[in-house]
């Protein structure tokens, strides 16, 4: 079985920039795509099957196969991917209302309680800017959101794509700080 | 590239599982290219999740969103960090409320003051005045809330007029399927003619319908496969597939065409080997642009089924 060396890793970041910090950024930003993807998809495990996709890319460049547009390639593996999984037996997702109905336990309000709880910590240790922003942008709703978020991007001076963008990473970095507080709260 | 421009509805659908497959795969490629389109999708889920957390969501959108969104543990998670972040935020409106409600407060202090000369030696007067107040802030009072209801109102048609625009869409969306089911089923009456007369012709090209061929080599059951992308032309009629067969001992095979989602599209039974190769012809009609999985099995001299390959291909319709 074909195992990711240091070496096939460095070429395989050498094709995404020339430039080693550059190449991180984009293997980064890559990772994020290929995650959400899978997500969007509806397959379980998707940071695994992000991680599967670039050995199997690493993989072919190691065998120095031609790969012209990397990114389009490693979408294309990610989608073969995808339907190796789909026939396999964990292809069956289940919605929620046939798993075992679930009563309000104690310990689903206390998780809950808890999960709270880290957001409440991990906004507090957001800069005061980033705060307020993600506090600003996620207000209202429908129409007003959309006229809200707009007026918010011309009196912050940037477009609403930057802004969109900004917001996003905000939220990102919380949703990891919330999992990270949440894990650690629960051992 | 020429970009394509998504709704939120469309970006809604995908998220949802409800793109057809061909929009599907066109939106994943461009938005793998372009890191704006990405970032709107996210936006379109972090919406759509909050606007579920929150209860925004008319019942029969958070029925699809239940059945088909949270269906993976990462997901659900998403949903709970969503609802302790709609919990937080509501929190700090309702502070931020409060604090608004105590400056005007303040304010309403200054009415005894304001009215305390005019409690004198002419109550008839006073009371004039005092009424006056009282019709004036009755006034204000119903203006406010003439003005709320015509917002509320407003809003009720918008919705009503969203859900009457998303019927007329669905029942659009209908009529195009059942064309397309008859077209498919036509040109496949057409094609099945054709085979039948090529089959009564003697050879003569110019009678042979036109044809694309996809080759499988042989290769074991379990390992990696790949996939194989097939551009099949408008004029195309048959799809040719042929897998090459490593000697099994399998007399007849049996092969079924469907999409990742497990729809099956075509099935051939009792089909046997020319050689160490099995050939399928079918109707390019069947297969739209889209990613597909051919299985075949076969059955030994013992009359068992045996599974021998899996194939996935492509099919891009230029």
């Amino acid at each position: 079985m074909w195992v990711l060396t240091e070496t096939a890793f460095a070429k395989f970041l050498a094709r995404l920039d020339a430039d080693p910090e550059c190449a991180g950024e984009k293997y980064e930003e890559l990772r994020s795509m290929l995650i959400k993807f899978f997500r969007w998809r509806g397959a379980s495990s998707p940071e695994e099957r992000a991680d599967e996709t670039f050995n199997r890319v690493a993989k072919k460049i190691d065998e120095n196969v031609e790969v012209h547009d990397l990114v389009n390639y490693c979408y294309g593996v990610a989608r073969l991917l995808l339907l190796e999984t789909f026939k396999g037996p964990e292809s069956r997702l289940e919605p929620l209302d046939v798993l075992p109905q679930l009563i309000a336990t104690t310990d689903e309000t206390a998780e809950r309680e808890r999960q709270f709880a880290c957001f409440e910590e991990c906004l507090h240790r957001l800069p005061p800017e980033n705060r307020e922003l993600i506090v600003q942008y996620y207000r209202e709703e429908r129409q007003a959101k959309i006229d809200h978020r707009r007026s918010l991007a011309e009196r912050l001076g940037i477009p609403l794509n930057a802004l969109r963008s900004r917001t996003m990473r905000i939220r990102d970095k919380l949703e990891e700080c919330v999992d990270r507080c949440r894990r650690k709260s629960s051992l | 590239m020429k970009k394509i421009r998504y709704s939120e509805e469309r970006l809604r659908l995908y998220l949802l599982g409800e793109l057809p497959a061909p929009e599907q795969a066109a939106l994943e490629t461009e938005y793998f290219a372009d890191r704006e389109l990405y970032d709107q999708l996210c936006e379109a889920e972090h919406d759509l999740i909050d606007d579920f957390v929150r209860g925004r969501m008319p019942a029969a959108d958070q029925e699809r969103f239940e059945r088909h969104y949270l269906t993976t543990p990462e997901r659900r998670q998403q949903v709970e960090f969503a609802r302790a972040m709609g919990r937080s935020l509501a929190q700090t409106e309702s502070a931020e409320m409060k604090t608004q409600g105590r400056a005007s407060s303040a304010l309403t202090d200054w009415w005894p003051r304001l009215l305390a000369p005019w409690r004198s030696p002419q109550p008839a007067l006073g009371f004039s005045l005092v009424l006056a107040v009282i019709l004036a802030l009755g006034g204000a009072w119903l203006l406010i809330n003439t003005l709320r209801l015509r917002r509320e109102l407003a809003a009720v048609q918008s919705s009503g007029s969203t859900l009457r625009q998303r019927e007329q869409e669905l029942e659009r969306q209908i009529a195009s399927q059942r064309e397309q089911r008859d077209q498919l089923t036509t040109e496949l009456e057409r094609v099945r003619n054709q085979l039948r007369i090529a089959g009564e012709k003697q050879t003569d090209p110019s009678s042979i319908p036109a044809v694309v061929t996809l080759l499988f080599p042989a290769r074991p059951v379990r390992g990696e496969s790949e996939q194989k992308t097939l551009r099949v032309p408008p004029t195309a009629e048959i799809v040719q597939i042929q897998l090459e067969l490593k000697s099994d001992g399998l007399t007849n095979y049996q092969a079924i065409v469907e999409t990742p989602e497990g729809k099956s599209i075509w099935t051939r039974r009792q089909v046997r080997a020319r050689g160490a190769t099995v050939i399928l012809n079918i109707p390019a009609g069947l297969l739209p642009t889209g990613d597909y999985i051919l299985t075949l099995s076969g059955l030994s001299a013992a009359g068992e089924v045996v599974d021998v390959s899996n194939s996935y291909f492509r099919v891009n319709k230029r």
